[in-house]
């Protein structure tokens, strides 16, 4: 029984790290203004500014490597080159 | 993709809410600037979005003026192309040195010694077209398409050094097969499994004298060109403060069919600081694997597994059946995803994700073996080998009395678990975004991953950008990961039927990608706006996979190899480009459509448009049938053809049935033929790439990409009197396919005379020799023979290619000519042949029905003379007669007839002005063939180019 509510306390511990950590995402921040966002607009600061490029890159490794699955869409199959 | 919609949905919303609370113009042009790009470029890196989602736009600042962001916000209408490269690196392998023998009887080794492997290691060619286009202010819609052509040596199974072992002497064979040397019978093994080699023997008393470890090395399997082809679109819709995505697509290769389906979502909050991103996504994915001989995915045990038998081709009557195994398995897997990104600073931005997958279903790969050692406990009161090992000389050593490829057995379900994290930044001073990321993997299997990556965005200039990256990846092994298994089954006899029968219910697999290893890559990638609205890349990335390199123990470097990937891409954004019009720019396909049918002042339009131009009314199929006539003009051009050859086959001009053939000539010397094709593709794609240094002075870089396909068969008949006592012919393949960088071509064309609506051109031409010429057939265990010469992706000799070009216009009608040739300018390739000259010449006329539509008619006459030497690879499958028409020398070249049929639209204004796309069908008229050749069915051609 003691088990079982240390346990619990622990998994309330869990939560609450969860949730200050995603309170510190939502408000934790300096607020950024609209106007004050014009380097984020840049070109090099996009996620991904070339994605045929990094598609390939990505094809290469998840065709290599075990941990390539979690992306989604088609590899192809066949014999050990993809 | 995601992030220019709502640029679009902020402007609007930015400029209805203008005349309430935006007083001043400036502000409201860096409100409008400022609020187009932040927060939603982030938003795409959930798992469940691939290449077509990636959107995004090119450039935006905060200066910019409000008429300048609302056409940014158009900037949707896009049509990348990519072409890339996957190049591996030659694998070193092991081999036993020879024993030697001295005066007393005492037989020696040094060893195994280390060498490359001359196979031709994998090598993958691919291209990948990409569009998107907007429907409305909120619908979005994305098409991608890729197609694969790879081929190359690749590991296959594992074993000790010297079991197997390639064909007669190792070092300067060029894709021999392999020889297994005794299939692991007497191989000796120490206390811990790990392999050992004779040092010592005395061949008097068969004793073994000493030991000394060996090496274990990958057996490589040699893979015929393969083709894959993929398509997959997107449908996305766009709400205020959130974006909703469905998609699919099929991925297809003659042994595996990929399908699947996503849906992904976006949601906007904090005024765009934050964004959540969801994704959801199912893959169905069928193997059918056709195994040439039983050997090369080893025997299958997994009574799970669906194997079936399949008549090999060729087949006599009262021969004993040889049967191919056919291995078929279905997965499925699913995938769900969520991600985070917030804008942290003016500057900074941090995401991360999550992402679990579930794979069930059949996920070992058919091709991969897992080599077994029967270890027989008594082995040494049973002698087997003959050899004698004191047990007190030599304790723990162990030897196998046989053994043999297994197919390899992966668990029926996987979860995975990923997360990832990244932060960039952007450094003011520098012009520079950097970004590092970190991502984690899990799964049930036993494996860890974990990568580091890091990427500096250096913008230099205007048009610049360059971008040096870097990435470290290590993971652990997969448990049921073994380079071989040592097995025994008490006194069960390895020759007993149900030897193997308990292995049948283990996991076992000796795929490298499943070991423990690390990994290094770095690369560059370089950017260059050439114009407003075209890009192009080029990408360089070197990757290093090592054992040694992994985080924990790794597995030894007979895994260890590298490769290097290259990529160019051109991105071609139509709003963009419609921006350099000047009076038309916001003149949109609607409107073009509308006065299309309205007929509107179009003439006084297209008359006023700087992209009207009476160039390029010449038919698709015809090649530098115009130039540009302004200095510094530029123009990209796409351009497809495809010919086709199916039906009989011809005599000259006379049709012949196979029993015909059968007795004919076709094959002769070689023999008689043995194969015929049904029908043979070749595709062929052409980038144009065309500048004016000055005006009466083109160059041109013409790079091509190849694909092939051949249907054959053997007709029983024919092979009955081809072979005599009959033949069984497991190894043989019904279908070739081939394909990558074609040959590419230099040009120079010089106007000669321009005026009152006429034009002569001369163009000078050399084509390099960078197709192949040694594509070839071969599989794991079985025989290999080279491609015949029209399965092959160049000339392989350098040739000059002249063409004398007039064209003339008149009102509505305009006409044309062309005289061109190819003369091979070496007397024969590396191959040992020289294909025929060509000589054609062309006349066309042509109406313009529309301002933008006109149509075409053309004759063609071509004349290609006889191929020169043989092809000194072609049938060299060792006592296999297997001879086509197509591999015969003298059944190349000939005499054509042709009608072209073609239509051209070109855009002389709108925002797809400057294009212009054309489409000619060329029918086969007469045909006179040198020797024996299956018959044309006629060819297409489309052209698509640009020009400012």
């Amino acid at each position: 029984m003691l088990l079982f509510f240390k346990k619990q306390q622990d998994m309330k511990v869990k939560i609450l790290i969860i949730l200050l950590f995603i309170g510190f995402f939502l408000t934790g921040c300096a607020e950024v203004k609209p106007w004050q966002r014009g380097n984020l607009a840049k070109s090099i600061m996009a996620n991904d500014p070339s994605p045929l490029q990094s598609s390939f890159r990505q094809h290469n490794y998840s065709s290599r490597e075990a941990a390539g699955a979690t992306s989604s869409g088609a590899t192809g199959g066949g014999c050990g080159c993809n | 993709m995601l992030l220019v919609l709502e640029q679009l949905v902020v402007v609007v919303a930015a400029i209805k809410s203008k005349s309430k609370y935006v007083k001043s113009a400036t502000l409201q042009a860096l409100c409008l600037s400022a609020l187009t790009l932040p927060g939603l470029s982030i938003a795409d890196n959930a798992a469940g979005t691939d290449a077509s989602m990636h959107g995004k736009s090119n450039t935006n600042s905060a200066s910019e003026t409000p008429k300048q962001s609302l056409k940014q916000s158009d900037a949707f209408d896009e049509i990348d192309y990519q072409y890339t490269i996957y190049q591996e690196g030659k694998r070193d392998t092991y081999d036993t040195a020879p024993y030697t023998i001295d005066n007393n009887g005492i037989m020696t080794s040094t060893g195994p010694y280390k060498y490359q492997t001359n196979l031709q290691p994998i090598t993958v060619d691919s291209e990948h077209a990409s569009s998107r286009f907007r429907f409305g202010d909120r619908t979005r819609f994305g098409f991608n398409y890729v197609q694969d052509v790879w081929s190359g040596a690749t590991p296959w199974f594992t074993t000790a050094a010297g079991n197997f072992m390639i064909k007669a002497n190792p070092q300067s064979l060029v894709g021999a097969t392999y020889w297994a040397n005794g299939a692991g019978g007497g191989q000796l093994f120490d206390a811990k499994n790990k392999p050992l080699t004779l040092a010592a023997f005395d061949t008097n008393t068969s004793t073994i004298l000493a030991t000394s470890p060996s090496r274990i090395q990958h057996v490589l399997g040699y893979a015929s060109p393969e083709m894959r082809n993929q398509a997959d679109f997107k449908l996305g819709y766009d709400f205020d403060h959130a974006a909703l995505d469905i998609g699919g697509g099929l991925s297809v290769e003659r042994d595996y069919l990929s399908q699947f389906g996503n849906l992904a979502g976006r949601m906007d909050f904090n005024q765009k600081r934050t964004t959540l991103n969801f994704g959801l996504s199912y893959t169905n994915s069928a193997t059918h694997a056709t195994s040439t001989t039983n050997s090369s995915s080893g025997t299958v045990l997994d009574p799970s597994v669906n194997v079936s038998q399949h008549q090999a081709m060729s087949m006599l009557p009262g021969d004993v059946p040889v049967y191919e195994q056919i291995i078929k398995g279905t997965r499925e897997d699913g995938t769900i995803s969520l991600a985070l990104s917030q804008v942290l600073t003016k500057n900074s931005v941090l995401t991360s994700g999550v992402g679990y997958t579930r794979s069930s279903g059949y996920m070992s790969n058919p091709y991969k073996a897992v080599m077994v050692y029967n270890m027989d406990p008594n082995w040494r009161s049973d002698g087997g080998s003959g050899a004698v090992l004191p047990d007190t000389a030599f304790p723990g050593v162990q030897m196998a009395t046989s053994g043999g490829p297994v197919a390899e057995q992966r668990p029926h379900l996987r979860n995975q678990l990923n997360w990832d994290i990244s932060y960039r930044h952007y450094i003011e001073p520098l012009n520079a975004a950097g970004k590092v990321g970190y991502n984690f993997f899990h799964d049930d299997w036993g494996i860890n991953a974990h990568s580091f990556d890091a990427e500096w965005r250096q913008a230099l200039g205007d048009s610049w950008t360059l971008t040096p990256h870097t990435r470290y990846y290590s993971q652990s092994s997969a448990s049921f990961y073994t380079p071989y298994l040592l097995y025994t089954n008490g006194d069960v006899s390895p020759q007993d039927p149900g030897y193997l029968t308990p292995l049948a219910s283990q996991h076992f697999s000796s795929d490298q990608r499943l070991s423990s290893y690390g990994a290094i890559s770095g690369g560059i990638t370089l950017g260059k706006q050439l114009a407003q609205g075209l890009n192009l890349e080029l990408g360089y990335e070197y990757y290093v996979h090592k054992g040694a390199l992994a985080i924990s123990s790794g597995t030894g470097d007979y895994a260890d190899y590298h490769y290097y990937a290259a990529s160019a891409t051109m991105r071609v954004n139509l709003d963009q480009l419609s921006l350099r019009g000047g009076a038309y720019d916001n003149y949109g396909l609607s409107d073009w459509l509308g006065n299309l049918f309205g007929g509107n002042d179009v003439e006084s339009i297209s008359a006023n448009s700087s992209h009207q131009h009476n160039h390029g009314l010449a038919p698709a199929g015809v090649m530098f049938s115009h130039m540009l006539s302004h200095a510094g003009e530029t123009m990209v051009g796409y351009r497809y053809m495809r010919d086709t050859q199916s039906g009989n086959y011809l005599q000259g001009a006379q049709a012949l049935s196979s029993t015909q053939l059968t007795n004919s000539q076709a094959c002769m010397p070689l023999g008689q033929c043995t194969m015929l094709s049904n029908s043979m593709d070749m595709n062929m794609h052409m980038v144009d790439l065309m500048y004016a240094p000055t005006d009466w002075l083109n160059l041109m870089l013409m790079p091509q990409f190849m694909s092939m396909s051949m249907e054959m068969n053997m007709p029983v008949a024919m092979s009955m009197t081809a072979m005599g006592g009959g033949m069984n012919m497991p190894a043989l393949r019904d279908f070739q396919g081939s394909g990558g960088f074609g040959d590419t071509g230099a040009y120079a064309l010089f106007k000669l005379w321009d005026g009152d609506g006429q034009h002569l051109h001369l163009t000078q031409g050399i084509s390099a020799p960078t197709g192949a010429t040694n594509i070839r057939q071969s599989s794991p265990g079985g025989p290999e023979y080279y491609y015949s010469y029209g399965m092959q992706l160049g000339s392989g000799t350098w040739d000059y290619k002249p063409s004398l070009t007039y064209t003339g216009i008149l009102n509505d009608w305009f006409w044309g000519g062309q005289v061109s040739g190819t003369h091979r300018l070496e007397n024969l390739n590396n191959q040992g042949y020289r294909q025929g000259d060509i000589f054609q010449t062309t006349a066309w006329g042509g109406y313009k029905l529309t301002p933008w539509l006109s149509s075409t008619i053309r004759a063609v006459y071509t004349a290609q003379s006889k191929m020169v030497g043989t092809h000194t690879n072609v049938n060299t499958v060792a006592g296999v007669p297997m001879w086509m028409p197509e591999d015969n020398p003298s059944n190349y070249g000939g005499f054509f007839v042709d009608v072209g049929f073609g239509a051209t639209v070109s855009m002389p204004y709108g925002k797809l002005a400057g294009h212009s796309l054309g489409f000619e069908w060329l029918q086969p008229v007469s045909t006179n063939f040198q020797g024996y050749q299956l018959d044309r069915a006629g060819a297409l051609s489309a052209t698509w180019n640009y020009k400012f």
